[in-house]
């Protein structure tokens, strides 16, 4: 008989508990009903904007229910998991599993967020197809932009949300926290322009693109429409604000796992 | 098989399988017509030329979500294109070839031959059009122009009359109907070993996962007699409640999705029918004292009529010969209007003139038209989701109200 491996047997546990029949399926059903009905392509075809500027704006507007149940999605599976895991003490049974705490953590994030990303992209990637098939392949480095730069943001929130269920050993403090960012960012971005602009200066645009890389891309595609934006990024430059925005978030995963490893008393 | 990969293929199925149903439902879901973009006409196209669509809609590029739908019958056949070009650019591409050539909405035949020969991948569609009526419904696949022509290939005048709209997708039927093909028998083929697995591991646990003592008890009673079949009506109640709450869903889905359509609603305003004498004019005047959207819909009894939409200043100016509107001609249209700003009170002059040598009748509707959004379906699509929510909960706990 096969030995049975530790790390796939946590897993398949988490991806058991974090979608249980039909969570997967519900979730499926919303992404392609949101993905198309909240789609709006119109505006564009008489101003004569680029191809570019078309697909990044359809894939915005592809992206903005899916994107909110995608957030709401790993911050349910953050409290459900690692922070119910925390609070009501189940951890231990997963720690007596011959593995590495980081093994352990790996394991629960990959459930978490790697099928959710997984179901989001690949749900969405398809809608861009299906709306628009000969768009995408001409534009493929605009589409993965563009879903990079939109992820970011979610990321980030999550890996702030995680790092504080770890800390709080309470993932629905987390998971509010959460909620209150995702709109705190939301508001930011409008609050954000209006500084700028109030200041004469990009300096609150382009911190605020740190975290949340669409809005510096939102310029850099928007410039290529029209030469009066306040705000007119290079390519390289939107490049690195994703990165940035990535790098953010590694870091604070990377804190995540060393608090888990290293900090964590149980 | 690995009971691992079952659940792994049986959970990829499902979800494959309910994305394909989700396309399934949009695919289900009709085009919107966009606001006061009908446009229906009577050409008569002279021997061996062709014509553009001169419609103002379709200056406008079409994209994924923005569509067109044309249809047309003609006395003898002639040839219908639709090209992924604008008009503007074929008018050029015939002027700078043919310098001689002045720019027009009609040109000969033998032109859009040469044309045609040297943008053979710009014919989006190519259709024979005779006294059976041709439809056509398009949503392009990416940004495009279109250009609707008409080429008369015969030797004598033919008379095609044709009507079309723009329309409005959430996604173009066809391209959501082809993935959910696919996905559905795919998903379902995925999910059997997983459904079955599950079905058994059911069978046999269920005895000890019953909450209640009461209803262990029953079960117990019914297992002590296998052939009475009790454990089978169970899952046969589950079946059963499945289906109705796939119904219920699917169907508040729907609903819910055609309530996004706003109905649309009109209060008519002028129902009249009169004559125009020979070589004579005649107007009608309809009284606008609200803004909104106004359409105008007139049909000729024989042959067709020029006519055209003014203000009062207009038709006095017009009178004298200072003014000179858009004329239309055709037997029958649908003519819409867009008035604008708060205490509107105009009157508008519908003109119409008769340039042959005999009488006409012609009957003229003219209709103040909105929309609402459709409460019905929204309430319909809400009630129906509630049910179907509320029958699995009561599937999910109906072992408890045993107790």
């Amino acid at each position: 008989m096969r030995k049975p491996k530790p790390f796939i047997e946590i897993l398949s546990s988490s991806l058991h508990g974090d979608y249980k029949f039909p969570i997967l399926e519900i979730l499926a059903f919303l992404f392609v009903l949101s993905s198309f009905v909240f789609t709006n392509i119109g505006g564009w075809g008489s101003t004569g904007a680029s191809e570019e500027f078309v697909v990044f704006s359809i894939i915005r507007s592809l992206m903005g229910l899916p994107l909110f149940i995608l957030v709401m999605l790993l911050l349910k599976n953050i409290a459900s998991g690692i922070g119910n895991d925390l609070e009501k003490g189940t951890i231990q049974t997963l720690l007596a599993y011959p593995l590495k705490r980081r093994s352990i953590l790996t394991a629960r994030l990959l459930s978490a967020f790697g099928m959710a990303l997984l179901l989001f992209l690949g749900i969405q990637i398809s809608a861009l197809y299906i709306l628009t098939p000969d768009m995408v392949a001409p534009n493929l480095p605009v589409v993965l932009l563009s879903y990079a730069a939109n992820i970011s943001l979610p990321l980030f929130i999550a890996s702030v949300t995680l790092l504080m269920a770890l800390i709080l050993r309470k993932g629905s403090l987390g998971v509010i926290v959460g909620i209150m960012f995702f709109f705190l960012f939301g508001i930011l971005s409008s609050l954000v322009s209006f500084m700028s602009q109030a200041m004469n200066s990009i300096l609150p645009m382009q911190l605020y693109s740190l975290v949340s890389p669409s809005f510096c891309l939102d310029f850099y595609y928007g410039s290529l429409q029209s030469d009066h934006v306040f705000w007119a990024p290079s390519f390289s430059e939107a490049l690195m604000y994703v990165g940035a925005g990535y790098g953010i978030s590694a870091f604070l995963f990377c804190l995540s796992y060393f608090y888990f490893c290293r900090r964590l008393n149980l | 098989m690995n009971k691992r990969w079952i659940i792994l293929l049986g959970r990829g199925g499902t979800v494959l399988m309910v994305a394909g149903l989700a396309l399934l439902l949009l695919s289900l879901i009709p085009p919107r017509t966009v606001e006061n973009t009908d446009f229906e006409q009577t050409l008569n196209l002279q021997p061996k030329t062709f014509t553009f669509e001169l419609s103002y809609f379709l200056t406008f590029p079409a994209d994924p979500q923005h569509g067109f739908y044309v249809n047309a019958e003609a006395n003898r056949s002639v040839i219908a294109y639709l090209l992924n070009v604008g008009r503007e650019y074929v008018q050029q591409w015939i002027t700078s070839q043919f310098t001689d050539i002045q720019p027009s909405p009609s040109f000969n035949g033998s032109i859009l031959e040469e044309f045609l020969s040297n943008h053979q991948a710009s014919v989006i569609w190519q259709e024979n059009v005779d006294d059976k009526e041709v439809e056509l419904q398009y949503a392009p696949t990416r940004l495009t122009n279109i250009t609707l022509i008409f080429s008369n290939q015969n030797l004598e005048v033919a008379k095609v009359k044709y009507s079309g709209k723009l329309l409005n997708f959430i996604v173009p039927s066809e391209r959501a109907l082809r993935p959910a093909e696919v996905a559905i028998p795919v998903g379902f083929i995925l999910s059997v070993p997983w459904l079955s697995f599950m079905w058994k591991r059911r069978r046999t646990v269920l005895p000890e996962s019953l909450p209640s003592p009461k209803v262990a008890d029953h079960v117990l009673r019914e297992s002590a007699a296998p052939n009475s079949g009790s454990r089978f009506r169970i899952g046969k109640a589950m079946i059963i409640g499945g289906v109705v709450v796939l119904a219920l869903l699917s169907s508040g889905t729907f609903l819910l999705l055609n309530s996004l359509m706003p109905l649309e609603k009109k209060n008519l305003l002028v129902d009249t029918s009169f004559s125009v004498a020979a070589n004579k004019y005649e107007n009608e005047t309809v009284g606008i004292d609200s803004p909104g959207n106004y359409v105008a819909s007139l049909t000729v009894s024989e042959g067709t009529i020029k006519f055209a939409a003014m203000l009062s200043s207009q038709f006095s100016r017009w009178l004298d010969g200072q003014f000179e509107p858009s004329w239309v001609e055709t037997d029958q249209t649908n003519y819409g209007m867009v008035m604008g700003g708060q205490g509107v009170d105009l009157t508008i002059y519908f003109v119409f003139v008769n340039n042959d040598s005999f009488g006409k009748e012609v009957h003229l509707e003219v209709s103040k038209v909105w929309k609402e959004t459709n409460y019905p379906d929204l309430l319909g699509g809400v009630a129906l989701v509630l049910s179907g929510i509320i029958t699995v909960v009561v599937l999910k706990y109906r072992r408890r109200l045993y107790v």
